[in-house]
């Protein structure tokens, strides 16, 4: 039990820095407070000529208003986890740079310490964008219902951080094999750009390419929750997919542990 | 002319370096290739299910538009070459432009070209090549000699651009001590605006992609070009030329006020 409190204190001190690491280059802060409306206004422009040269309201059952707020929410939601999105990069130069032995020496697991340290990192980005998200997306507004889609949201786009966390922990781990990364970072990513949503809505694909990404994590990342925000899911459907977001957090995390312990044997820094 | 040679032989000495770098880990850059037709799928899936019940994007066939997506990420991959356009602002601020002045070679030249990353550059031009021929016997397009000239005389210069446009943004540094704010400008690939035909927007958007953030030139230019869609390609490519020049010119102007402001701390 005392070990579990001090484990505790422990991660809660890793947001703590964090945060404060974050504090100190306020600038970034503030980038981030001009970068997202500039991208709203690029998607505006972009997707009112497209709906305008093609004279329609709506495509796919997307209305402009729409697909303007499904492309920006996903935005958002990857701006909040740009720390989680750095790690194949981070663990690469660790491993690389031999600057792992850190944590090997320490009473600090590895990846706990990136997962709350991404927490932390993460809070004043949540701070712009979750606002932001639920100000823009209030044309979904329907009632009391729609309250409880942004509480689900909230829970979904947390439980979607740690799938992508895992999912880039994971590229970033194979570093212990390839020694370069990015090659494989930018192929998987890309590929899985196209199942998650991030290319163009799974709805539009055809549906067996559907299906494929039901079994992949990336839909999870972020297209889920944007999908509950905008109340395209019963309750139900809800809960099943809150449910997959965790039994994927689980399968991942148990991977993520084994190629861990098979990778850290792999592991050598020089000089040291 | 010595000058010219001698900074001639020193990007060739940087080409030298980086494809050393790259050829280090040769399984990565096979992957990068791989990894570039995937990107092109995914323009591919988005016209294609997109536009599922339309066959045209205002002018544009599926065709055109993909040509578009095509030369947009292989302008990207190309103008890595000027990896080093990216960097500067950061090189600005923290004082390393030190070592680039104390050398007989021009200070932004060095600076910019250092950074090269060549593998990234082939893999933009072999990929470009094999999408191009794919693209050929995919939708029929006959493409004559000429088309073929202007079209890569168009996309080194919109790369060019990109790189001064850059560059222009970058020397912000030597007044501001943060170029935080002008970063997502810097990363102007990141609003994906280069997948888009320049002529689907209204004027000021046209204005705006020609000049703020130049994508038009790297992938609407030479699209045009390849699918033979401008009768006077030469006026439209004497217009590259000159806004390239109006751009270098401007930054060559920036760049020696901004170097005089220059301060290296601790050095």
């Amino acid at each position: 039990m005392k070990q579990r409190v001090v484990d505790i204190k422990k991660h809660i001190s890793f947001m703590k820095i964090a945060k404060i690491n974050k504090k100190v280059f306020i600038p970034n802060y503030f980038n981030e407070l001009v970068v997202l409306p500039i991208r709203f206004l690029i998607l505006c422009i972009i997707w009112y000529a497209i709906y305008r040269v093609i004279e329609t309201d709506e495509i796919n059952g997307y209305s402009l208003w729409g697909m303007i707020l499904y492309y920006f929410v996903y935005a958002a939601i990857m701006h909040i986890t740009t720390y989680y999105r750095q790690l194949p990069y981070t663990v690469w130069n660790e491993i690389t740079r031999g600057e792992m032995s850190k944590f090997i020496c320490r009473p600090v697991s590895y990846i706990k310490y990136h997962f709350f340290y991404g927490l932390g990192y993460t809070y004043y980005s949540m701070l712009i964008c979750i606002p932001l998200t639920i100000i823009t997306s209030l044309y979904y507004y329907h009632g009391l219902d729609y309250v409880v889609h942004v509480l689900l949201f909230i829970i979904s786009v947390l439980l979607g951080a740690a799938v992508t966390f895992y999912v880039h922990i994971l590229i970033g781990f194979l570093t212990f094999w390839t020694e370069s990364v990015f090659g494989y970072r930018d192929f998987i990513l890309h590929l899985g750009a196209i199942f998650s949503g991030g290319i163009i809505p799974l709805t539009f694909l055809p549906v067996f390419l559907q299906k494929i990404s039901l079994f992949l994590p990336f839909r999870y990342m972020i297209y889920e929750p944007i999908c509950i925000l905008f109340g395209n899911y019963s309750m139900v459907n809800i809960c099943a997919v809150i449910v997959s977001q965790i039994l994927c957090i689980i399968v991942l995390g148990i991977v993520t542990g084994i190629v861990w312990s098979l990778g850290i044997r792999r592991y050598e820094a020089q000089g040291g | 002319m010595n000058y010219l040679v001698k900074h001639i032989k020193v990007a060739i000495a940087f080409f030298k370096i980086s494809w050393k770098n790259s050829i280090e880990y040769m399984n990565d850059f096979a992957v990068l290739c791989v990894d570039f037709i995937v990107t092109i799928a995914s323009t591919i899936i988005f016209w294609r299910f997109l536009l599922v019940d339309y066959e045209k994007l205002g002018t544009w066939s599926m065709a055109g538009l993909i040509l578009i997506g095509i030369f947009g990420n292989a302008s990207w991959a190309i103008g890595e070459i000027f990896a080093g356009a990216w960097a500067l602002s950061g090189k600005i601020t923290e004082g390393r432009l030190d070592k680039y002045m104390c050398r007989p070679v021009n200070t932004l030249f060095s600076c910019v070209l250092e950074d090269m990353q060549v593998e990234e550059m082939i893999k933009g031009i072999l990929s470009l090549l094999i999408l191009l021929i794919w693209h050929g016997i995919k939708f029929d397009i006959a493409v004559n000699p000429a088309d073929v000239i202007y079209t890569i005389v168009s996309l080194v210069i919109g790369v060019i651009i990109v790189a001064i446009v850059r560059c222009l943004y970058s020397c912000s540094a030597f007044w501001f001590e943060n170029t935080e704010g002008l970063n997502f400008l810097v990363h102007m690939e990141d609003f994906g605006l280069e997948h888009y035909p320049l002529d689907i927007f209204n004027k000021t958007t046209k204005l705006v992609l020609l000049s703020i953030i130049p994508v038009g030139f790297v992938s609407y230019f030479p699209a045009m070009f390849y699918m033979h869609i401008i009768e006077k390609p030469y006026m439209y490519l004497l217009f590259e030329v000159i806004a390239m020049i109006i751009l270098a010119l401007a930054l060559h102007l920036i760049w020696k006020k901004g170097i005089k402001k220059y301060e290296a701390t601790g050095g």
